[in-house]
């Protein structure tokens, strides 16, 4: 099997697995299942404080998204999941919607499974408390600074709206083209070490912070 | 052969004629003619509605124009839907034109994906490449390609031009031939009952057994309803560029020849008239 | 049926051969035929809609502008609406826009007008000037045109005149040949006459030296004969001699140093001893008959002539002397046609008697020897000539000048003779040597000379006489000669000397329409000047003449009249005009006073006399 793919039946028992422990943590994931069928996501909802801006990034634009998405991922699993959302520099933007101070914001994360590239999707969206969805921009805006400018050459390959593939909504999407790529060398690490390993737990580690996702440590030691 | 070549032209070349006229909820500084236009089946709503934008803001004051945004009876349409898939999908057995209405407020953002530059609808196309070739040819064929071949691709779309597109999309419809098709048939088959947009799942051309599977193979584990049973009448009709193709036609070939530009195959289950 | 199209599907990518190939492909055309035949039918749809869509967004566009009119024009009134009376104020203001529009409608009407007669008025010298350019042009082109002509023409007459050139050069070429051939024949021809000369001169030499054995033998045998007179056994010959030697004797004793002619001329022959003696005379050198024949021609009284007794076309050419014999029985005339006619003169009319001719060019001057048995003339072939008047052929010919010779005389001793030419020499001649003896050069063109004892007078270009002294005796001239011992001026360019027979008067003709009379004897410049009016010297050789008496002068006009004058009293005594119908060059005056002829340069002689 073709290693960093991730089958539909492995993407159910991590789901699982993964409930498990949150249920644990209470940390507020729960699988949605669509009905009549056995498919289904991980749901999460999650309230934020975040400064966001509103600006048109993907007037530079590009479709380099390949290494720049691969190197930004590798380089973000060394990277400390961050409590905050770091204040972006609006000078430098020359906003149109300068939103004040920081606000509260509600995430709603779905992790979806991709049967076409095999991969675990992380669907996201948020709106403010009075209930106006984010556009891309503002959602661009509350991601890391270090990973804007390293993502900022091909933005809409990275980060971009969808339409959620069983709801029909629009969600923002982590583009999941490059996963496989980057879920290698851990796997090939784990395989080599002969250890179980959570995939959806590993994907999530990387991919969360880059969305302000808190993923706690503690699901380290969920590996089977 | 030369069959082929005019089916794909004939698909290429298809236009829905329509009718665009404004919400009448639109304030408007005096009465907003209706506008109509071709519309090319291939392609987007918000790529190819300008001059329709153009055409009512002559109308409208600049205060009262937001993002614009279409409706049908109601339903907003989806514009990173192929033009043709949201035609067959609402609209195909009314009467000529198809009638649009455009709405420059009360953005649905619920519904519908913002689209405020036509870089947005090429990251969607592309997107949508990526994923069919990665069904197809696991990504290879579209990671072999230069960023002047997606730019090929994108740009034949948008100014219409056939050739352009084909030279390059030609390269993403090869597969060798022990396999005898594709890896899997990118494919989405829509339907209007329920809530869930498409159906999309793995579906492979050809049997285990090495016999090309038909449009009736798919529909049968995707959607059996759709099928016709000999007990009842035609309760669907399975519509792809507002044709019915015969189910026995293989899957295969209708993945190469009635795909969309964006390679997959969009396949539209829409009840059948009733008389 | 789904494994129908799956064989067919299969059929379709693998072409593997059987029979399920030809249902499957059938099938396989029937699902692809019904996809074509659907599109087609959904296009054809669809396209009925192409060009409604078409018109109607044509429409449309042109809607929307019409609307923008419309709203334009809608909106003012509008706002007008609400207050009427600034409708007015711009009715007002129209009203008065509208009155100065229309008055500068008509300002500019009127401008129009007037630019327009400005153009008209243009337009028409637009013409004009084009007429005017068209004439030019035309004019220019036929001036174009006849330049070509001229030039044509020029071409032409450079092409005749270099023919021209050409012939005129080969012209040139052969008129050079033929003065070459020409010089080359006259030296042929002055050659052979010098050969002849010496022939002549040999000849004569041989004579003399044949008679002078002769004579010598003639001496001898009358020695002997005397020795046989002496002697007394003489022979009966010697008897029979012996009276003609005593005759003659005396006279032979006399002249022991002239040559006797041969014994012929015998004394006894008296009867006809006048007709003897000429023809001795004429064979011998003999002067004894001069001196006894000199008297014979003095004159006593000279007779002015009145009238013209014979005019006769003498020659065939231009007549440049005349001389009568010293007898007045004859008359020599000499003319440019080189001959020398002889004429007798009988009562009172000339007869021809003989032509000498020998001349190579005309004769310039022409004089009887005393005895008038000889004629010596100077020509233009550079020689003098002497003939007997019995003979045609010259007797002796003078070579030896190198110009034409103007005058030749007999000398006082008449066995020499004396020539002036234009070569400025003066020669004298030994008759019996017929070689020159002395030359004397002269510096002036020597027109004419004359003889006297003892001197010779030269008449000249540069308006002198000078006077020669050849006193000395025959054989020893030869250093005295050469001084020049008087210098006479003249009033022109002396064209002829006379001397008369006395020797004691000179008359000189000069160019200056006067004659001249000296007095030689006085050995001073006294002279006597004859003019007159009418008298004109036609020639640089007019030759006048003193009458034999020395009581008249005669000269010819250029006007063709004679003129005589009184030489004692200087005053014409007569002018005999009509005769002549051009320049006379010649007058002379016969010895016996009774006749004058004059000669002309039109062939024209005419003889007068006062009977």
């Amino acid at each position: 099997m073709n290693l960093g793919a991730l089958e539909e039946d492995t993407f159910s028992t991590c789901c699982h697995l993964l409930l498990q422990k949150s249920e644990q943590l209470r940390d507020g994931w729960s699988w949605e299942s669509v009905q009549g069928s056995p498919e289904g996501y991980l749901k999460k909802t999650a309230l934020r404080s975040a400064v966001i801006t509103s600006n048109a990034i993907w007037s530079q634009e590009g479709s380099k998204c390949n290494s720049e998405a691969h190197s930004c991922c590798q380089y973000s699993s060394d990277q400390q999941v961050s409590e905050k959302s770091v204040v972006v520099d609006e000078d430098d933007r020359g906003c149109t919607v300068p939103e004040g101070s920081s606000q509260f914001l509600q995430y709603e994360y779905h992790i979806l499974y991709s049967c076409s590239y095999r991969t675990p999707v992380l669907y996201f969206r948020a709106c403010t408390l009075e209930g106006r969805s984010l556009s891309l921009e503002e959602v661009w805006s509350s991601v890391h600074p270090d990973f804007q400018v390293r993502l900022r050459t091909s933005p809409l390959n990275t980060i971009s709206q969808q339409e959620h593939p069983l709801l029909g909504q629009p969600f923002f999407m982590l583009h999941p083209c490059r996963t496989q790529e980057f879920m290698r060398p851990v796997l090939q690490v784990a395989q080599d070490q002969h250890r179980s390993l959570n995939y959806v737990v590993v994907w999530l580690s990387v991919v969360g912070p880059l969305v302000g996702l808190d993923f706690p440590q503690e699901y380290s030691t969920l590996l089977q | 052969m030369a069959d082929d070549k005019d089916v794909l032209r004939d698909v290429w070349f298809g236009r829905i004629p329509t009718c665009f006229t404004l919400n009448p909820d639109e304030i408007t500084e005096r009465e907003a003619e209706p506008y109509y236009l071709l519309l090319p089946r291939v392609s987007y709503l918000t790529l190819v509605t300008d001059k329709v934008k153009k055409h009512f803001l002559k109308v409208m004051k600049t205060e009262d124009v937001e993002e614009m945004w279409f409706e049908y009876e109601g339903t907003p349409l989806k514009w990173h839907y192929p033009i043709g898939v949201l035609f067959d999908l609402h609209a195909s057995n009314t009467v000529l034109p198809w009638n649009i209405t455009v709405q420059f407020r009360n953005f649905p953002d619920r519904d519908l994906l913002h689209c405020q530059s036509n870089s947005i609808v090429e990251a969607h196309f592309m997107s949508s490449i990526k994923e069919a070739d990665a069904l197809k040819h696991k990504s290879q064929v579209i990671n072999d390609m230069q960023k002047k071949d997606h730019k090929q691709l994108w740009m034949g779309l948008q100014n219409d031009k056939f050739d352009q597109f084909w030279a390059m999309n030609r390269k993403l419809m090869e597969y060798s031939t022990e396999e005898g098709g594709f890896r899997y048939i990118p494919f989405r088959i829509y339907q209007t009952l329920s809530d869930r947009p498409f159906i999309q799942k793995l579906f492979r051309p050809v049997s285990p057994e090495g016999n090309a599977y038909t449009l009736s193979d798919l529909l049968k584990e995707m959607f059996p309803a759709a099928l016709p049973t000999e007990r009842e009448p035609k309760r669907y009709q399975v519509l792809i560029h507002g044709i019915e193709p015969l189910l026995e036609t293989p899957l295969q070939w209708l993945s190469e020849h009635l795909s969309h530009p964006d390679n997959f195959l969009h396949i539209c289950i829409v009840p059948a008239p009733s008389d | 049926m789904a494994a129908v199209t799956a064989a067919a599907g299969g059929v379709v990518r693998t072409d593997s051969p059987g029979a399920p190939e030809r249902s499957g492909r059938r099938s396989s055309e029937s699902w692809k035929r019904h996809v074509v035949r659907q599109l087609k039918n959904r296009d054809r749809n669809q396209h009925m809609f192409q060009d409604l869509i078409c018109f109607y967004t044509r429409l449309l566009e042109k809607n929307s502008l019409a609307k923008g009119i419309i709203s334009s024009c809608t909106r003012r009134p509008s706002d007008s609406s609400s207050s009427v009376s600034s409708l007015l104020q711009q009715n007002d203001q129209l009203k008065k826009t509208t009155g100065e529009l229309a008055y500068r409608v008509v300002e500019l009407q009127q401008q129009i007008r007037v630019k327009e007669c400005v153009l008209q008025q243009q337009r028409v010298r637009l013409e004009e000037e084009e007429r005017l350019l068209e004439r030019a042009s035309d004019a220019r082109q036929e001036l174009n045109m006849r330049v070509e002509q001229v030039k044509q023409e020029n071409r032409a007459v450079k092409a005749k005149y270099d023919s021209l050139l050409e012939r005129q050069r080969a012209a040139e070429m052969s008129l050079r040949q033929a003065e070459d051939r020409g010089g080359h024949l006259l030296e042929d021809m002055i050659y052979s006459k010098q050969q002849a000369a010496d022939r002549m001169n040999s000849r004569n030499e041989h004579r003399s030296r044949a008679r002078a054995m002769k004579l010598q033998r003639g001496q001898q045998s009358t020695v002997r004969a005397k020795v046989d007179i002496d002697s007394p056994s003489s022979a009966p010959t010697s008897r029979s001699a012996s009276p003609k030697n005593e005759a003659c004797g005396s006279s032979e004793q006399r002249r022991t140093r002239l040559f006797r002619s041969v014994s012929l001329s015998s004394p006894r022959f008296l009867s006809s001893i006048r007709n003897m003696f000429e023809k001795r005379r004429g064979r011998s050198f003999c002067s004894l008959e001069e001196d006894s024949m000199g008297p014979v021609g003095i004159c006593l009284a000279a007779r002015v002539p009145v009238r013209a007794l014979q005019v006769l076309e003498a020659h065939e050419q231009g007549i440049n002397a005349v001389r009568f014999s010293s007898r007045s029985d004859l008359l020599a005339t000499g003319g440019t046609d080189r001959v020398i006619k002889l004429w007798e003169v009988r009562a009172g009319s000339l007869t021809h008697r003989a032509t000498l001719d020998g001349s190579t060019e005309g004769i310039t001057c022409i004089e009887f020897d005393p005895i008038g048995a000889r004629v010596l003339a100077a020509s233009y072939d550079k020689s003098a000539l002497l003939w007997r008047v019995d003979n045609s052929v010259p007797k002796l010919t003078l070579t030896g000048h190198n110009r034409k010779v103007t005058a030749a005389r007999f000398s006082s001793s008449s066995h020499q003779v004396v020539t002036g030419s234009a070569d400025r020499t003066i020669r004298l001649w030994d008759l019996q040597r017929a070689a020159c003896v002395q030359e004397v050069e002269v510096a002036s063109y020597c027109s004419d000379l004359v003889c006297s004892e003892n001197r010779i007078i030269s008449g000249h270009y540069d308006s002198k006489i000078r006077v020669w002294d050849s006193s000395s005796s025959l054989t020893c001239v030869t250093s005295r000669v050469g001084s020049c011992i008087q210098e006479l001026p003249a009033q022109g360019k002396v064209t002829s000397l006379d001397i008369s027979p006395d020797q004691r008067q000179l008359l000189s003709c000069c160019r200056d329409d006067c004659l001249q009379l000296l007095d030689l004897r006085r050995c001073s410049n006294a002279r006597v000047c004859f003019r007159a009016d009418g008298f004109k010297c036609g020639s640089d050789s007019t030759k006048a003449v003193i009458s034999p008496d020395s009581c008249f002068l005669a000269a010819g006009s250029a006007d063709g009249a004679v003129f005589i004058w009184n030489a004692t009293t200087g005053n014409l005594e007569t002018h005999l005009p009509d005769k002549h119908s051009s320049s006379i060059s010649a007058v002379s005056w016969s010895l016996s006073g009774e006749y004058l002829v004059s000669v002309d340069r039109s062939r024209w002689a005419v003889l007068w006399s006062d009977l």
